[in-house]
């Protein structure tokens, strides 16, 4: 009896989560039209060996921490500092001075989430040589992109476009 | 890999893909995370390091970590 009451327990924990995965799902098929915020990192890094030719690195990143801070109010310096914590797992060996050299811009893309999901889209563009990012992998021609540093400009410009949702992809790197 | 000054070898890219969606509101709804290793190697000679063919190398990867969680989230939709 003790072991039927247990499985009764664990079924109803495991449809409760079930239903709860759902409701996810349920929510997100809603979802129209997506705005996903990105981070641009452009910078120059000094080799390491010789501190004469910098090497260019550009970076797409879109941290969730950045957007968090954005969403919540937080100050561009709020979300530069998240976005260069974000890019602290991509260039690990950059000296401290690539800090005073970079120049970061945020974007706003926008792309109905169906095309997202569909893979296609998302293998349409073959990205510059050099560029590390999400962003160039969708086609350009079906996002909508806003560069501006300014975090309320963003947070306006997605309310502007009447976004269901936002997506934010948060890249962590190991070589 | 260890990054630095007079690394030599040959190494490769791993990355972890998290996607999170969040509602105009800003509530969480959905996330997931993936992690994929790139197929091909680089190398580093003498502490120079070719950022362009590690860029690919990540961007292979991120590919891969990408299409799987847009893969597994449509299945999950369409299932519905």
């Amino acid at each position: 009896m003790k072991r039927l009451k247990l499985n009764a327990v664990i079924l109803l924990i495991f449809a409760i989560g079930c239903a709860g995965l759902n409701k996810s799902l349920m929510e997100v098929k809603e979802l129209n039209t997506v705005a996903v915020i990105s981070i641009s990192i452009n910078g120059e890094i000094e080799s390491p060996s010789t501190g004469k030719e910098p090497s260019k690195m550009k970076s797409g990143l879109a941290g969730l921490k950045a957007a968090k801070a954005m969403m919540k109010g937080g100050s561009v310096k709020d979300v530069l500092e998240a976005s260069v914590h974000t890019m602290e797992n991509v260039v690990a060996a950059a000296p401290p001075t690539i800090l005073d050299n970079i120049n970061t811009s945020a974007t706003v893309n926008l792309m109905p989430l169906d095309q997202i999901l569909s893979n296609d889209a998302y293998k349409m563009v073959e990205p510059p040589k050099g560029f590390l990012g999400m962003q160039s992998r969708f086609s350009a021609e079906n996002w909508k992109t806003i560069a501006t540093t300014d975090a309320d400009k963003i947070k306006s410009v997605a309310k502007e476009l009447g976004v269901d949702g936002i997506m934010v992809v948060d890249l962590k790197s190991r070589w | 890999m260890t990054t630095g000054v007079g690394v030599t070898g040959v190494t490769k890219a791993e990355v972890d893909v998290t996607v999170t969606l969040l509602t105009a509101n800003g509530d969480q709804i959905w996330t997931a995370l993936k992690t994929a290793r790139s197929d091909n190697t680089t190398g580093i000679v003498g502490g120079v390091y070719d950022w362009t063919a590690m860029d690919e190398m990540l961007l292979n990867a991120i590919d891969k970590a990408s299409s799987a969680l847009f893969t597994d989230l449509k299945k999950g939709i369409d299932k519905l």
